[in-house]
């Protein structure tokens, strides 16, 4: 059964669909969902050429995150979802959120770049599916 | 015999009650796993009453509902195609033509978004029929399926 859910998001139309589909799948289970936007710190940007402190950067995306993450977690009864935001890779970060949560179910919005994007840039989905010991489902 | 219209009243609202209350579960292929089993229930729910009041718009050529059912029908968040060799991925023990199917969906709801914003009563209907004809072959492939039993 699931209980627990955990749905990455980043902003994007495919994660918006991941949001509302573990939504309605929350609804219809009462499960509790995890709303999660990972940052990713700025590592190769020449961030100086543009007067920015990693520190200014930082910010910039904590309060993008979290304003992603209130407009999502306002559709969603109060006591029925929390968020979370973390640094770090992606992915992995997604994975050990996972884990560490116990979750039942992980959900995942596609890049929609189709078979040869995903072989050139990889995803942050593909990856997620090959790390995750938790079921995925990807949705776009 | 005076009384006839209203005992035909109160059978049909029984009837209907008991529609409403026997309403079956959507039944999917009971090999999944219960997550995924979980997941096809709940999509194949919301989706039976997007199609049910899609059905309603299109029957009383209600144009601006049946363009705003359609849109949201195809709007509607589909499953992506799995990824290669990802065990952990749901999407992946779902036949691929469920995918296809999924898609075809998709585009046929927007031929019936665009009818209906036209206010083209034939081409709704046209649209209208493809679409459940996607439906149907869907269910026929999967609702169904001997091997599910």
């Amino acid at each position: 059964m699931i209980r627990r859910i955990l749905v990455a998001v980043d902003g994007s139309d495919n994660s918006r669909k991941a949001a509302r589909f573990a939504r309605e799948l929350a609804g219809a289970l009462r499960a509790h969902v995890t709303l999660l936007h990972v940052i990713e710190p700025p590592t190769s940007l020449p961030l100086e050429a543009y007067g920015l402190t990693r520190t200014q950067v930082y910010e910039g995306q904590l309060e993008a995150a979290a304003a992603v993450l209130s407009a999502l977690a306002a559709e969603i009864p109060a006591g029925q979802v929390d968020q979370v935001i973390e640094s770090g890779s992606p992915a992995e970060t997604i994975c050990a959120q996972a884990e560490e949560r116990n979750v039942d179910l992980v959900v995942l919005g596609s890049r929609g770049m189709g078979a040869v994007g995903r072989w050139l840039l990889g995803s942050v989905s593909d990856r997620v599916v090959h790390l995750s010991r938790r079921p995925v489902t990807v949705v776009r | 015999m005076r009384h006839a219209p209203k005992i035909a009243a109160a059978l049909l609202c029984c009837i209907a009650a008991g529609a409403l209350a026997e309403e079956p579960k959507p039944r999917v292929a009971p090999k999944l796993p219960a997550a995924a089993r979980a997941i096809l229930v709940e999509r194949m729910g919301n989706h039976r009453q997007d199609m049910t009041r899609l059905h309603a718009a299109v029957l009383f050529l209600e144009h601006d509902a049946a363009r705003a059912l359609a849109e949201q029908i195809a709007a509607e968040p589909r499953l992506a195609r799995p990824a290669d060799g990802a065990a952990a991925e749901l999407n992946s023990l779902v036949p691929p033509r469920f995918f296809e199917l999924q898609d075809e969906l998709k585009q046929r709801a927007l031929t019936v978004a665009a009818a209906a914003a036209k206010g083209d009563d034939a081409a709704i209907a046209q649209a209208y029929g493809a679409l459940t004809s996607t439906c149907v072959r869907c269910h026929a492939a999967f609702l169904n399926d001997p091997s599910n039993d």
